[in-house]
């Protein structure tokens, strides 16, 4: 019936703005990877050859309420570009950058006349515009103190056209949830009743589509990671959708992220590793990229004692930023064991830990141990290498 | 262990190559430097424990050798002839028991040093269950290298017993302790904690920040949002109350107009109520003035009427008097002041007419000072005839004279006496008397001389006293003096002239009176009044107490007539002046209207119409709750003000984001935890090692001790009773005398000597289940031949009880050997 079609950008959690204090002194280096990746979207969406007719950004805009001075300038001149090129712009607040709290950017008019911010504090109708030829009618809420659920009932008007909803919530059954204060759940039963044609949704960092009814319920997840917590590691994406008929929606994805978070562990029993040397060169070989943020766990029981500040120290030029946990145990290892059996001062030192180790009855008393083993090896190791 | 044989293949230098060594005896392999000698050591070790890694593995095998990379050791263990045999390709090991009859396989498969299966953790238990040491104390206990001239020995000591290769424990001790003390503060048991703080310590000040920036960044957003829906309430309470004012002062006021509405309307009617009344007051006084002025001219009153005002009241004067009465009692009052008159001309009263004053007092006074003056005369007579009868005064005063003369004489004669030498007692009697009586007689010359002075005084006083009394008399005298007449002044009785007075004063009193009351009574007017041809008829034709009644009723009449005529005046003024204004019925009809016209917007209004009092209270209580209102708005503004001020502040302090702040909080609880599993770790790191080495040197210390004083007291052919190996000090050594001595004081064969005692009590301890052979690799190499000398003797005494190698590049030591070992050709074994 319909022969124009509809093509948009939708994103989600960009968190402008954000400088991750875990990364310590690499946090502000780290801040201008989120507004490298924004606006490599604008320059998509602005790319006539495209075809993008407006954008959505669903919730987490900013990762504060209130961003920097420079952020909102960054963000005022890419939104600039936008409005240059035609494509309108509609906004809902999420839980980072709510539209409650003090000093709220959505006050700021410098950067509201750029886009359409979706206030109201329970869902319902936003606005309705006649884009491409087709009118699209946007549904959303941005959550307020006064916000009461259900969040998943639209109202839908009965006029033609496109109906789209924007919610920045948590699905029930969606993959890496997290409860906050602001919490929207969604339930996607009562999303298949609201008639939709796309439900656009934020919160959750990682992409995920489902089908409610008939009704595509997609999470773009964000371009760019943020912290290491359940779903921010691997690819991000660009979500591109277009809509050609009522609740049918192609969804083009497109690998977006600067910078990768790997979360992994490592099992030095499966591995053929000897020495630390190999150990480094093999960390290397599988994670080294200026472009990593790598979060590794180590397990099992190699024939050496790790030293882990001189294995990172190592690395330490070959990968963006790492932590290394040292889970492996220092008990198991050859070194351990031959000393053990020495009739020397360091001999006794690991017996008599492995009589702790054995009697301790907690993982955390067992981890200290093994901690306390392998910073006595190092100790001696070291002492060793001084003379 | 005596290492019988090794075979090498592809080991190094060592394509194919057999060594044997003889046991009991000094083995020296002399050949040049990079020919294999340490790969000889490494390769001895390797076979029994495998290289350390593959890297090393291939780092020693041989770059131009093709065959096969392996090797194998022959040793006697404990009398057993055992053979070992590595693949150094892939560790496998192969290990046998020879007897002169079989080889008996006790081990064979993998042998990775670093392998973790099963196999490799056999063949290492294998090891352990043969009494071989780990590898690194087999290395350590086995091998010694290059010597330093100078031997520390305690460095030597606490490296070995800590572990084979140059670790030492103290120095880990230390590091661990170091460590710890980086982290926190805290101190560990047994150690007062550290002044400043620690990374530990500075994580967990970070956090409590971090926990209150969260708690004040939750507050504060707390107070903003409340803040701004105060501000928002406030406003909107503002709007009502500013709209409730509004309401209520429209209200007032068309309550303010209605009420002066109704003021002018009760005015109006008042007015109109008081014309009417006066208008009726008007008529009334014209009829009572017509009347009056009818009565006025009737029969009755047209005389008086007709009578000039003057007259009028002539005749009132007349009738209102009684006039033949008064003209009866004036007779009588000039026949009793002719009577008084004739009584006052009596000559006994001669001369009283010419005193004008009351001389009753005067009379009085003179009686009194004529008794006075008398008796003063009388006193002043006694006193000169008590003078008269006194002695005459110049007889006295001879008298005393002559007692002076007496007196002098007697001093005289007394002071004559004296010169002619007669008695002194005699002569002194009468100068005494003739000075007491020339005394005596001064005396009473003075006291005479005084009271003559007095009586003198006194009589003087009494003539002045009499002088004066005459004078008054005589001036009271005077003023009687019409009255005394002829009279001689000494035979006035004053009492009786005194009471003659009296009875001229009544008798002259009572003449005034009625001098003074017909002067009253007849008035001449009254007489001319009569004579008055207006009056004169009037009088004559009725009595004059008729005439009186009708005179009053005429003068009520007219003054009635006045008065009504004055009233009639005053109303015709007042109405004159009220004249300038719009009628006030036209006003009434107009307020009227009006009001009607209030009551359609206000139809509450209704109830105040004709009750201008309760409409004045409710105009009371609107601008009571005005005010009121105005009192609450202006506390509201106040309030909007001071909410306003109390946003902005909110809005400025410099306040992260709630999720920024607790993600920090999150990190730095990593951190925290990361350090105190680190602390923690690093704590019971120290203690156990502490406990370890306690125990170590507790158990192995005093053996220690023991063995080596055995063997450097048999290296030094009995020098040196007994060494004390102290933990952490210098060893203490004892001479055969007992005397103490520290390693430095040694000499340096001595020195070598203890060195070589120790290296072998410690070998003893690490490998207490299998004796090692010693391999001497270069050891002696920066020696001279004095000490060199020394070391062999020591060599000599050792090699009973230990097999050693020697391996040099020196050709020295050829001499030493009593197996010389030359490995330059391979074997064919």
């Amino acid at each position: 019936r319909r022969t124009l079609m509809l093509k948009f950008l939708h994103l989600a959690d960009l968190h402008l703005g954000a400088a991750p204090t875990f990364l310590g002194d690499l946090a502000q280096d780290r801040a201008l990877d989120y507004l490298d990746v924004f606006q490599r979207a604008i320059d998509y969406a602005v790319e006539p050859s495209n075809g993008i007719n407006f954008a959505l950004i669903v919730g987490d805009f900013f990762d504060v309420a209130h961003p920097s001075q420079d952020v909102i300038r960054f963000t005022v001149n890419q939104l600039k570009r936008l409005a240059q090129a035609g494509i309108p712009l509609i906004v809902t607040p999420g839980n980072h950058d709510g539209i409650g709290a003090p000093e709220s950017i959505y006050r700021d008019s410098s950067i509201n006349s750029l886009m359409k911010v979706i206030r109201s504090p329970q869902v319902e109708h936003f606005d309705s515009m006649v884009i491409n030829g087709e009118v699209v009618h946007f549904y959303g809420m941005a959550w307020d103190v006064q916000s009461k659920p259900p969040f998943d009932v639209f109202h839908k008007r009965e006029e033609d056209g496109y109906h789209i909803a924007m919610i920045h919530g948590t699905l029930k059954g969606g993959l890496f949830t997290e409860g906050h204060s602001r919490e929207v759940p969604l339930d996607l039963d009562n999303l298949a009743k609201s008639g939709m044609d796309y439900i656009a949704l934020g919160h959750l960092h990682k992409f995920q589509k489902k089908d409610a009814g008939k009704t595509p319920v997609v999470y773009p997840g964000s371009l760019e990671s943020r912290r290491f917590s359940p779903g921010e590691d691997g690819d991000r994406y660009l979500v591109v959708v277009t809509l050609d008929q009522p609740q049918s929606a192609i969804i083009n994805q497109f690998k977006w992220n600067k910078k990768s978070l790997i979360s992994e562990k490592l099992d030095l029993d499966q591995e053929l590793i000897e020495t630390e040397s190999e150990l480094s060169e093999m960390i290397q070989s599988k994670y080294g990229s200026k472009n990593t943020l790598l979060k590794l766990t180590l397990t099992g029981s190699p024939p050496f004692v790790i030293d882990i500040d001189a294995l990172i120290t190592r690395l330490s030029g070959d990968i963006y930023w790492m932590d290394i946990a040292d889970n492996t145990s220092a008990f198991d290892s050859v070194l351990a064991e031959t000393w053990s059996r020495e009739e020397t001062i360091r001999g006794l030192y690991v017996r008599k830990l492995k009589q702790r180790l054995d009697a301790a009855e907690s993982i955390d008393e067992k981890q200290k141990y093994q901690l306390a083993l392998k910073l006595a090896t190092q100790a001696f190791q070291k002492s060793s290498r001084k003379k | 262990m005596l290492i019988k044989k090794v075979v090498l293949k592809g080991v190094g230098v060592f394509n194919d190559h057999l060594i044997q060594f003889s046991d009991g005896k000094i083995n020296v392999i002399v050949s040049e430097n990079e020919t294999g000698k340490s790969t000889l050591c490494n390769a001895i070790a390797a076979i029994v424990y495998g290289f350390p890694s593959k890297s090393e593995a291939d780092l020693r095998r041989s770059w131009d050798y093709n065959g096969e990379y392996k090797g194998r050791l022959e040793i006697d263990l404990n009398g057993s002839l055992i053979s070992i045999e590595r693949n150094f390709e892939n560790n496998n090991v192969r290990m046998t028991k020879i007897t002169a009859e079989e080889e008996e396989t006790l081990f064979i498969g993998d042998a990775n040093p670093k392998g973790r299966t099963e196999e490799p953790r056999a063949y290492r238990k294998f090891l352990d269950d043969l009494g071989f040491p780990p590898e690194t104390v087999f290395l350590s206990a086995i091998y010694v290298g290059q010597l330093d001239v100078e031997i520390e020995i305690d460095d030597e000591l606490r490296q070995h017993l800590s572990g084979a290769g140059k670790a030492d424990y103290l120095n880990a001790l230390n590091d661990l302790v170091k460590q710890y003390y980086s982290l926190t503060r805290q101190g560990l048991p047994g150690d007062n904690p550290k002044r400043l703080d620690k990374k530990l310590e500075e994580m967990l000040a970070k956090k409590d920040q971090l926990i209150e920036e969260l708690r004040n960044a939750q507050l504060q957003g707390a107070e903003l949002v409340k803040t701004e829906n105060s501000l928002e309430d406030e406003r909107w309470v503002y709007q009502e109350t500013i709209n409730k004012k509004n309401k209520i002062e429209s209200e007032k006021s068309a309550l303010d107009e209605y009420l002066n509405l109704l003021i002018e309307r009760d005015s109006l009617n008042q007015r109109i109520k008081l014309e009417e009344e006066k208008k009726k007051q008007r008529e009334d006084l014209v009829r009572t003035i017509s009347d009056l002025e009818r009565q006025l001219i009737g029969e009755k009153f047209s005389i008086y009427n007709s009578l000039s005002e003057s007259s009028l009241q002539d005749l009132e004067k007349y009738v209102q008097s009684d006039a033949e009465d008064i003209s009866r009692e004036i007779q009588k009052i000039q026949s009793e002041e002719n009577q008084l008159n004739s009584e006052l001309n009596d000559p006994r009263f001669a001369g009283f007419s010419d005193i004008h004053e009351d001389i009753g007092g005067v009379i009085k006074e003179l009686s009194d000072e004529k008794r006075n003056l008398a008796e003063l005369e009388k006193r002043s007579t006694n006193f000169a005839e008590s003078l008269k009868t006194k002695p005459p005064r110049w007889l006295l005063f001879l008298a005393l004279v002559f007692m002076g003369l007496i007196g002098a004489g007697l001093g005289v004669t007394a002071i004559l006496l004296i010169i002619n030498n007669h008695s002194i007692g005699i002569a002194l009697g009468l100068f005494i008397f003739g000075a007491f009586t020339g005394v005596a007689a001064t005396v009473l010359f003075i006291i005479q001389s005084n009271r003559i002075q007095k009586e003198k005084e006194k009589q003087f006083e009494l003539k002045t006293q009499l002088e004066e009394k005459q004078n008054t008399y005589n001036e009271l005298l005077r003023r009687i003096k019409p009255i005394l007449q002829m009279a001689d002044e000494n035979s006035i009785v004053f009492e009786a002239l005194g009471e003659k007075w009296e009875q001229y004063k009544q008798k002259r009193t009572l003449l005034t009176k009625l001098i003074e009351r017909k002067e009253v009574l007849s008035p001449r007017a009254l007489l001319n009044i009569r004579t008055n041809p207006e009056i004169r008829p009037i009088l004559d034709s009725a009595s004059a107490a008729i005439i009186r009644e009708q005179v009053k009723e005429f003068r009520s009449l007219k003054t009635r007539l006045e008065t009504n005529k004055d009233n009639l005046g005053k109303i015709s003024n007042l109405h004159d002046s009220s004249n300038t204004d719009k009628p006030p019925q036209d006003r009434f009809r107009e307020i009227v209207i009006l009001m009607d016209q209030l009551t359609k917007n206000y139809p509450n209004l209704i109830v105040y119409k004709e009750n201008k009092n309760t409409c004045l209270i409710q105009q009371n209580r609107l601008m009571g709750e005005i005010n009121q209102l105005s009192t609450e708005i202006k506390n509201i503004d106040s309030n909007i003000r001071n909410l306003e001020i109390r946003l902005g502040q909110l809005r400025i302090s410099e306040v992260r984001d709630l999720q920024l702040v607790q993600e920090e909080i999150q990190d730095t609880e990593d951190a925290i935890r990361r350090l105190q599993d680190r602390t923690s770790a690093l704590s019971v790191g120290i203690e156990v090692l502490k406990d370890a080495i306690k125990e170590y040197e507790e158990n192995h210390i005093s053996r220690l001790s023991k063995i080596v004083s055995t063997n450097f007291s048999k290296f030094t052919h009995g020098n040196y009773k007994r060494v004390e190996i102290m933990p952490g000090d210098y060893p203490k050594i004892y001479t055969k005398k007992e005397r103490c001595i520290e390693p430095s004081q040694l000499s340096a064969g001595a020195k070598d000597q203890l060195f070589f005692a120790i290296r072998l009590a410690i070998s003893d301890i690490l490998s207490s289940e299998m004796p090692l052979p010693l391999i001497l690799d270069e050891t002696f190499v920066n020696y001279d031949q004095r000490r060199l000398d020394l070391v062999h003797d020591t060599l000599n005494t050792l090699v009973t009880t230990k097999q050693i190698i020697l391996l040099s590049h020196d050709s020295r030591y050829k001499s030493w050997a009593d197996t010389l070992i030359n490995y330059s050709s391979p074997s064919n074994s």
